[in-house]
């Protein structure tokens, strides 16, 4: 049985911000279309609310940043996960999963 | 431009980052808004909503960048620090010797300074073990001519009724012969007011205390005792609690026993109760007479200067009212810690820890010397790590972190050296040092060798790292070792002569205090010491009770005496010159005719009441008039014999100090005048470093005293006489002990031995400093001659000769010397103020002194230099040559 965090929702948009690096290194902007356009917008995420996540996410070491140029010429901070970040992703991926399914299990219960 | 300041320069801040980054994702929403068919305006508008709270996002996230950045350079600083601290012990152990002398040299001082702090921090500065000690305070009179005397009992019942003090107590330290051990012993005891014990703080371990009600005349005799008698006496039993002691010729019942380490006096060993018989109490009122002690305990929240205003306003309203008696005294309190310490200890101390740490800072200028050679080998390393990016800062915290790892070590071995010389210190040091035996490795003496091992980093390795930032570090790499820079020579040149300017000092220092010693050990007390035994006797009890049975007694302890055989002659003295113990007692003598002099004016002398005998049996030499005899009684003419100062000082009109025939009085005590019968010579009174005072001598059977010091020239040597004497004083009467048995050659030493210690304790310390100096201008010359060995080669082979070489190097040292010699002098002048309070018949200036410092100093210096001079002018030039 996974556990239930209690961060799960903070932990959701962790692992969401992770995945959109893992086709590699993006900055933040590139980061919230992604979000915007994978989720459909089924998930109203505040974009404002990304920048603080980052900065969490770089201090936990899971990603790191670097300044380099953009697609348009400009200067931008660019994200990349760290190995550590990978495995969290993966980790965050599996227990996700699980706990889904748990509860999906739960709510399709007939009797 | 170093590593470090390039970063802090071109790299932004986490606001400008965290702008930046923001903007950009604004700019880029924007752009994709418009090109979707939004107006500029409109677009930055729906971009800045989308958002959502731009300024607190930003805040957010400056407050997590600046957070990660603190922590990553913290982590770096942690790192490098690591680093350093492995790097600076590799570097040790590949130096086994160097790093052997280098932790030597500052264990030892460190060890010394700690030592010596420990003692300061037990004697001084450690709170008296009685709860909330800095409270209690010590009351004193204080006459015109600026002494310190004891209080009466009238000026404690003054505090009593203006409540000047939370609690005071008055008491006197009293003597009293105990019955019924082994043999008789004397012991110290204290009578006391009430609120002794409460002024104090301290309740019994075991039992009460003596109540209110047992200070009243003809209440039951009860005492408190010692822990020490209670464990000495009845070996610890509880039962001694309610079980009588026999002292003074009666029994007295124990009430209770105090906590050992908690007694006040510390020598003290029983309490009484102090009763105020109505026949006495005339005379103890009487604001004249100074024979108690005053101990009191602060009122909360009231300072001391409040307290003394009131003392002092109350000593003025006696003063107005009773002129004859207290005109011109005041009162004053002081702390009790100081009242215990005295005057002259304090300085003692802070000259012996100047003393010590200036050795600590010789072994640390060693220590510089050796690094600073060290490092001059380093500098292609140092050169290289620079060249691949280290930056100055860096590489100076590198060599100062392996300076403290130095430091520390040297801390860590120097504890046990301190533990050792505490232990020595402890062992060496006179007994009256008070406290001494509560020295130990407490928090507040560990806190000051981690302190002091800091500061010796701080001294030995600044020298380097300063250096290092001195030179460009990018032409290190390429100058060959060899090449000596002149800055390099010079720093390491003004260390040696500031060490040999700090050892100067040292030995001046020394070479007073071991000059003082001298005059002292070759002080005449006035009389020859040899083959003279003294002890202390105190007749109590019935069969002495009143004058007569007292005088009688006294005279037929001297006649037995007299009578020992080996003893030649004998006397019998209420107080015994060079502090040979009795009871010593100052009045104010006025000579028939002369109107009362105002307070402070007066002419002082000791008063000694002797038997018949006694200057012929001490050996003072009557100059004129004659000894008493057994015909100066109580119903004859009153009758003294005064000392030449007396008599100088009392007719210093009168040719040849001729006072015989005149009457003298003791105008504000015993107040009969008394004709002076003879004139004896002057004796040191208070020990052999006193001034010569004014003494008065009269008759024992014209004064009755009880308690008496004999003094005994014996044929023999004293302790073959000894058994003799003690059988002779039991055959008298069994229950009277004799106390403080020794010799007069003891009685000197003890009274030598305070100066004794501070001299032979500095003479250490010089003696190191001397050997730290040797050491130092040994090293600095051998490793110039060393690296000039090409330079005196080329000399020698144009034509220089073995003995100009020699000139050349032992020239320069000279320099040194004199340099360091001058500077020494100049300090030791400087500091002459301060040590001389503690000479005796040496100026703080003495010349002899000085210049066989300088001798001393200036010789070893040379001879250190000679060795590698003498090594220069042997060198083979043509070798040197080829080496290079």
């Amino acid at each position: 049985m996974p556990k239930l965090r209690s961060d799960r929702l903070h932990g959701t948009l962790d692992a969401l911000v992770l995945k959109a690096m893992s086709w590699g290194p993006r900055h933040g902007y590139a980061i919230a279309r992604w979000l915007e356009q994978s989720t459909d917008a089924e998930l109203r995420i505040e974009e404002g609310s990304l920048y603080p996540a980052l900065y969490r996410l770089e201090e936990r070491g899971w990603i790191e940043a670097d300044w380099g140029t953009s697609e348009l010429g400009r200067r931008a901070k660019f994200y990349r996960l760290t190995e550590r970040g990978d495995e969290e992703l993966r980790r965050e991926t599996v227990e996700w999963t699980r706990f889904a399914a748990a509860v999906t299990r739960v709510l399709a219960a007939t009797a | 431009m170093s590593a470090s300041r390039e970063r802090s320069v071109l790299r932004p801040t986490v606001r400008e980052e965290v702008e930046e980054e923001l903007s950009f994702h604004l700019e880029m929403r924007v752009r994709e808004l418009v090109a979707g068919g939004l107006s500029e305006k409109a677009a930055r508008a729906q971009a800045l909503r989308t958002f959502g709270d731009l300024a607190g996002v930003q805040a957010e996230c400056r407050r997590l960048g600046e957070r990660r950045e603190r922590g990553r350079r913290r982590g770096e600083l942690f790192a490098e620090l690591w680093q350093d601290l492995r790097f600076g012990v590799r570097h040790l152990r590949r130096a086994p010797t160097f790093a052997a002398i280098a932790i030597l040299t500052l264990a030892l001082g460190v060890g010394a300074t700690t030592a010596m702090f420990s003692v300061m921090q037990a004697v001084l500065l450690r709170p008296l073990p009685f709860p909330d000690s800095g409270r209690l305070v010590v009351p004193t009179a204080r006459p015109a001519s600026g002494e310190s005397w004891s209080i009466t009992y009238a000026d404690y019942l003054d505090w009593e009724q203006a409540k000047v003090f939370e609690a005071a107590a008055a008491y006197r330290i009293i003597n009293v012969n105990v019955a019924g051990g082994a043999a008789p012993e004397r012991l110290v005891a204290v009578q006391a007011t009430k609120d002794f014990l409460h002024v104090l703080g301290v309740r019994p371990l075991l039992g009460r205390a003596l109540r209110p009600e047992e200070h009243m005349p003809g209440s039951p005799r009860r005492a408190l005792i010692s822990y020490g008698l209670w464990q000495r006496r009845f070996g610890g039993d509880p039962a001694a609690v309610g079980s009588k002691l026999r002292m003074t010729g009666v029994d007295v019942e124990v009430m209770g026993v105090l906590p050992a380490g908690l007694s006040f006096p510390r020598e003290a060993d029983v309490w009484l109760p102090l009763k105020v018989f109505p026949e006495e109490r005339a005379s103890l009122e009487r604001r004249d007479n100074f024979m108690f002690n005053g101990i009191a305990r602060l009122l909360p929240g009231k300072t001391l200067a409040a307290t003394n205003a009131e003392l002092a306003a109350l000593a003025a309203r006696v003063a107005r009212e009773q002129p004859a008696a207290r005109a011109g005294v005041t009162m004053t309190a002081g702390p009790l810690l100081d009242e215990l310490v005295g005057p002259t200890l304090p300085r003692t101390l802070v000259l012996m820890l100047v003393a010590v740490a200036l050795v600590l800072v010789i072994g640390c200028v060693n220590v510089a010397n050796l690094l600073l050679a060290r490092s001059a080998t380093r500098r292609r390393e140092l050169g290289l790590r620079s060249a691949l990016g280290a930056s100055r800062a860096r590489l100076g915290r590198q060599l100062l972190t392996e300076a403290l790892v130095l430091g520390l070590t040297g801390g860590a071995v120097g504890l046990v050296v301190a533990w050792g010389a505490m232990r020595g210190l402890v062992a060496l040091a006179p007994a009256s040092i008070p406290r001494l035996d509560e020295v130990r490795l407490d928090l507040p003496v560990l806190g000051a060798a981690f302190a002091v091992s800091l500061f010796a980093t701080l001294v030995f390795g600044a020298a380097p790292a300063w250096r290092l930032a001195a030179t460009r570090a990018a032409a290190a790499a390429k100058e060959p070792t060899r090449s000596v820079t002149a800055a390099r020579g010079r720093q390491r040149r003004v260390l040696v002569a500031v060490e040999l300017a700090l050892s100067l000092l040292l030995v001046v220092w020394a070479g007073l205090l071991l000059r003082s010693l001298g005059q002292l050990n070759a002080t005449d007390p006035g009389f020859p010491t040899a083959r003279l035994l003294t002890f202390s006797v105190s007749l109590q009890g019935d069969r002495y009770e009143g004058e007569e049975l007292s005088i009688n007694g006294i005279a037929e302890l001297a006649r037995r005496l007299a009578a020992v055989p080996g003893v030649q002659r004998s006397a019998l003295l209420s107080s015994a010159p060079l502090g040979g113990g009795g009871f010593y007692l100052g009045r104010a003598f006025l000579a028939e005719g002369r109107p009362e002099p105002p307070a402070g004016r007066e002419v002082n002398g000791q008063w000694s009441v002797v038997t018949p005998g006694a200057f012929a049996a001490l050996g003072v030499p009557l100059l004129r008039g004659r000894d008493f005899t057994d015909g100066d009684t109580a119903t004859s003419v009153p009758v003294m014999i005064v000392n030449r100062e007396f008599a100088r000082k009392m007719f210093p009109d009168v040719q040849n100090g001729d006072a015989l025939g005149k009457r003298v009085r003791s105008w504000r005590d015993e107040n009969v005048y008394r004709e002076i019968v003879g004139i004896v010579d002057d004796v040191r009174f208070f020990g052999a470093g006193d001034e010569i005072r004014p003494l008065v001598y009269v008759p024992h059977r014209q004064c009755g005293w009880d308690t008496m010091v004999a003094v005994l020239r014996t044929t023999g040597a004293p302790d073959e006489t000894l058994p003799a004497v003690r059988r002779a004083v039991a055959a008298f009467d069994a229950e009277l002990p004799l106390d403080g048995v020794q010799t007069f050659d003891e009685v000197f030493a003890t009274s030598v031995a305070p100066r004794r210690f501070g001299a032979t304790l500095l003479a250490s310390f010089a003696g190191l400093a001397l050997l730290l100096a040797l050491v130092g201008v040994y090293g600095v010359l051998s490793y110039e001659v060393a690296q000039r060995a090409r330079e005196i080669g080329i000399r020698m082979a144009i034509g220089s000769r073995r003995a100009d070489v020699l000139r050349m190097v032992v020239g320069e040292a000279a320099v040194l010397v004199v340099v360091g010699l001058a500077g020494g002098a100049a300090a030791a002048l400087l500091a002459g103020r301060f040590v001389q309070p503690l000479l005796f018949e040496t100026a703080a200036t003495d010349a002899p002194t000085y210049l066989t410092a300088v001798a001393l100093l200036g010789g070893v210096a040379l001879l250190a230099a000679s060795v590698p001079a003498v090594r220069a002018a042997a060198s083979d030039p043509m070798k040197v040559m080829r080496a290079e």
